[in-house]
């Protein structure tokens, strides 16, 4: 039994109810054997998916391009890098523009840009393995860590994500 | 995994007049990321993050490679030189082979093999040049034969490995699997007793001289006495390779590249340039058989994407032309029909296997950058809310809202909150490699991290209204856990009152009554609690909590508790409120102050009285003071005005009850 390191295999559950089109959003706890300033034993991701006829790569940007607008406001860039997942294919990071040092360079983030998101395009198998024909059918899917985003949403200053487990009342209290 | 490349070694093999801040940036959009741009005295050193899917960008060739593809599309310049797969493979002519290497090898583990025995090696010093460019990488300088592996190496992404010659019993070299228990005293002079099945190398003695791919064995490695070499390139079995340096615990970075699995076609160039290197460096004369066994040369497979999946993908149609550039600049030899798109997939590209492959390598060079974000077209999906998230989110805004703070702990506890709370940990889930003694346990109830926190919080202030709404993960044996969400409200200080109040809000909120029967407390025990408690049905429980309990929570001051099963709430929840018509007859209302004996508890007793006669609508308690309990009784009858003789046979009741069941009676002025 493992405790599960990210969210992505709730989307094989999705699937595997058999009902077509998925709109996915689904949020759950995640354990990694990490601690540091931006990362924390147990933590939450968010992972979104969409498949249907023609999803397309402009379609897993829409719906970034979306979020963030909602939800870091107008202002705040986001970049998709290419990486690699061997559940996606192709598979992109999401970056996001740093808050903390307006794209300076600070140690919460790597020189101007913080790694938000990891997704891609739903690799073949995958959807195979939920019953789904990759032929007939394509979608994105993508993984937010929770924590992290709220660090980077305009104006919280929060620079150490440990803080939001310490259950200090002094830090409670600001919220 | 991550690779330095210093910006002037780089350029070796890049030909452009892009800056440092123009290859970070247009690298990362197109290929591997370039996360950081350090200075190394006076040197641009580029930190750049190369996936695991492709060693064959793990060098400074190769990032020079994607580069050469990559930043043209920015209109800026730039060509590949010194590609070791254009360069002439001249095998080097031998005069006469005067010291003999025996080998056996087996192809299943190494695909190929290459060595070649010098004699008159002069070891010494590195040449300024290299060890600047080591130092720049943040490899130890060895000496010259040594470094120039590690040089070609980080150069090519394809390890090289030497040997002394005389150290190698009988001059036979036998590769094959590991025993179980086998010792090897590895380079870093550690003794490794092996778990079997490892890639390893026999002398004619039978001792080790090598775990292959990982680390060369100290007795046969090349020291400043040695004067005979072999030089050693070859690849192996990648699966064999990560499990020997996973069990082992051993990442070199040799054995990081060999389980990402290397191009069995790179060893040949790259061997030619080592034999070159250490010629010229050590002065060294080839003194055996220039050995190549490679007896499953490399077949490129010739892969396909039909172009209308191409264009939904990219969610735009990408020309022909274009389509052929990327894919020629990357090496992969297209050929476009009316249909589709096929390739041949060169040697260092094994990762490209289907056509999903193929896209990403176009689509990545086209640019996401010039994809158009758009959202999903077509019907929204009907959506059957999971209640459970709904009331999740009420409840604990609700919560907030009357004041009090959340709590959000994590689901590990460690083993001593579960000893000191007296949890059985037989019946608990256990982390096998916990990063912390903090967490060690999934918590098979929520309450040790809620009392841990208010503990830690107690050092801070002595007044905390705290709650959390979160998991408890109940053991199933040889199952995924029960989760259960509980809900816990603290308080600081005998808070009976307001956690009834709170409780009765709750209750309300859910639209189910108060229940009166008491029953199971569920999860929690109940002999927590001291004097001042009330079960809740099979909802829950609220009260002080006893002494005995406050020891094992570690904490000296008084706390008072709410708990409550959530599925159970959400499960009976009716918030649909019923209408009652409003009748048209007034209600009549008086006050009645009993004096009760100590020790009485007034709610049953308002429960009892309340049910007396069916003209009593309700009542309430208005006011306490020492013994008096002053009761608010409204009479109604939906079909008549009452008048006082209606009213005087049900006060009557009232008091006849009061006083045989509860030795009350009324407060006389």
């Amino acid at each position: 039994m493992v405790l599960t390191p990210h969210t992505s295999n709730g989307q094989v559950r999705e699937m595997e109810k058999g009902k077509l089109p998925i709109r996915m959003i689904n949020i759950a706890k995640c354990y990694r054997r990490q601690i540091d300033v931006s990362h924390t034993p147990m933590f939450h991701q968010f992972e979104g998916m969409y498949i249907d006829k023609n999803v397309s790569i402009g379609h897993l940007k829409g719906f970034i391009d979306f979020f963030v607008k909602q939800y870091f406001g107008p202002d705040r860039k986001f970049r998709l890098r290419p990486f690699h997942f061997q559940f996606t294919e192709p598979s992109f990071e999401v970056d996001i523009s740093c808050d903390i040092c307006n794209g300076r360079g600070c140690r919460l983030c790597k020189e101007g840009w913080l790694e938000l998101a990891g997704s891609g395009m739903i690799h073949p198998v995958v959807l195979r393995n939920g019953g789904v024909d990759p032929n007939k059918y394509s979608g994105f899917a993508i993984g937010w860590g929770i924590e992290r985003t709220y660090m980077m949403k305009t104006g919280t200053q929060l620079d150490d994500i440990r803080l939001i487990y310490s259950n200090d009342i002094r830090f409670l209290e600001q919220f | 995994m991550n690779i330095l490349v210093p910006d002037n070694w780089l350029r070796e093999y890049l030909k452009t007049k892009a800056t440092p801040d123009e290859i970070k940036e247009y690298l990362s959009l197109c290929g591997p990321s370039v996360e950081r741009i350090n200075k190394v005295s006076d040197e641009i050193v580029y930190d750049i993050e190369v996936t695991g899917n492709r060693p064959d960008s793990m060098s400074v060739a190769g990032i020079a490679r994607e580069a050469a593809v990559i930043l043209p599309r920015f209109g800026i310049k730039a060509s590949l030189v010194g590609d070791p797969y254009q360069e002439q493979t001249v095998f080097p002519k031998i005069v006469r082979p005067r010291l003999k290497l025996k080998i056996i090898t087996d192809p299943a583990l190494n695909p190929r093999w290459t060595s070649v025995v010098f004699d008159n090696v002069k070891i010494g010093a590195s040449p300024e040049w290299l060890k600047k460019q080591l130092d720049l990488i943040g490899v130890r300088s060895l000496n010259n034969v040594i470094d120039i592996t590690n040089y070609l190496m980080h150069a090519y992404g394809q390890p090289a490995h030497v040997f002394d010659y005389n150290q190698i019993g009988k001059a036979s070299m036998t590769l094959r699997l590991s025993k179980k228990g086998e010792v090897l005293t590895t380079l870093d002079g550690k003794r490794r007793i092996l778990p079997g099945g490892d890639i390893v190398i026999e002398d004619g003695t039978g001792k080790l001289i090598d775990l292959c791919g990982i680390m060369g064995g100290e007795n046969s490695s090349v020291k400043s006495a040695t004067t005979n070499v072999v030089l050693f390139l070859q690849t192996y079995d990648p699966a064999r390779i990560r499990k020997t340096a996973m069990t082992i615990a051993l990442h070199t970075e040799a054995a990081t590249l060999f389980e990402k699995g290397t191009d069995t076609e790179l060893v040949l160039p790259v061997f030619i340039q080592a034999i070159s290197l250490i010629r010229q460096l050590a002065q060294a004369n080839i003194a055996g058989d220039v050995l190549d066994l490679y007896p499953r040369p490399y077949k490129p497979p010739r892969i396909s994407v039909r172009k209308e999946k191409l264009s939904s993908y990219i969610g735009a149609r990408v020309d022909d032309t274009q389509i052929k550039d990327i894919l020629s600049d990357l090496g992969f030899k297209p050929q476009c029909t009316n249909d589709a798109v096929s390739v041949r997939v060169p040697s260092y590209r094994r990762d490209v296997t289907i056509d999903v492959d193929i896209i990403e390598e176009i689509a990545r060079i086209y640019g996401y950058r010039h994809i158009h974000g758009k959202l999903p077209e077509g019907e929204p999906p009907v959506v059957i809310p999971d209640m459970k998230l709904a009331w999740e989110e009420e409840i604990k805004i609700r919560l907030r809202d009357w004041g009090y703070t959340e709590l959000y702990t994590y689901s590990m506890i460690s083993e001593d909150l579960m000893d000191a709370f007296g949890l059985n940990k037989a019946k608990a889930y256990k982390i096998a490699n916990p990063l912390s003694q903090d967490w060690v346990y999934m918590r098979p109830h929520l309450f040790p991290s809620i009392f841990e926190a208010v503990r830690q919080n107690l050092k801070l202030t002595n007044e905390l209204r705290v709650f959390e709404l979160s998991m408890a993960y109940q053991y199933r044996s040889d199952d995924l856990p029960l989760e259960i969400p509980t809900l816990i409200v603290v308080w600081t200080g005998d808070k009976f009152l307001e956690a009834k109040g709170l409780g009765e809000a709750i209750f309300a909120l859910f639209g189910i009554p108060l229940p009166q029967e008491p029953e199971d407390g569920g999860n929690q025990p109940f002999d927590i609690y001291g004097s001042k408690c009330l079960r809740l049905g099979s909802f829950g429980s609220l009260g002080e909590l006893c002494p005995a309990f406050l020891a094992k929570a570690g904490v000296q001051s008084p706390l008072t508790q709410l708990y409550l099963d959530f599925v159970k709430l959400v499960e009976k929840a009716n918030p649909v409120k019923t209408y009652t018509p409003i009748s048209k007859y007034p209600e009549s209302y008086e006050d009645l102050a009993f004096i009760v004996p100590p020790g009485t508890h007034i709610w049953p007793m308002i429960q009892v009285l309340s049910k007396v006669d069916p003209l009593i609508k309700h009542i309430s308690l208005m006011d306490s003071f020492n013994q008096t309990r002053t009761l608010h009784i409204i009479y109604h009858d939906p079909r008549k005005n009452l008048t006082d003789d209606d009213i005087r046979p049900v006060r009557e009741k009232l008091l006849k009850v009061a006083a045989e069941k509860f030795q009350s009676v009324l407060k006389s002025v």
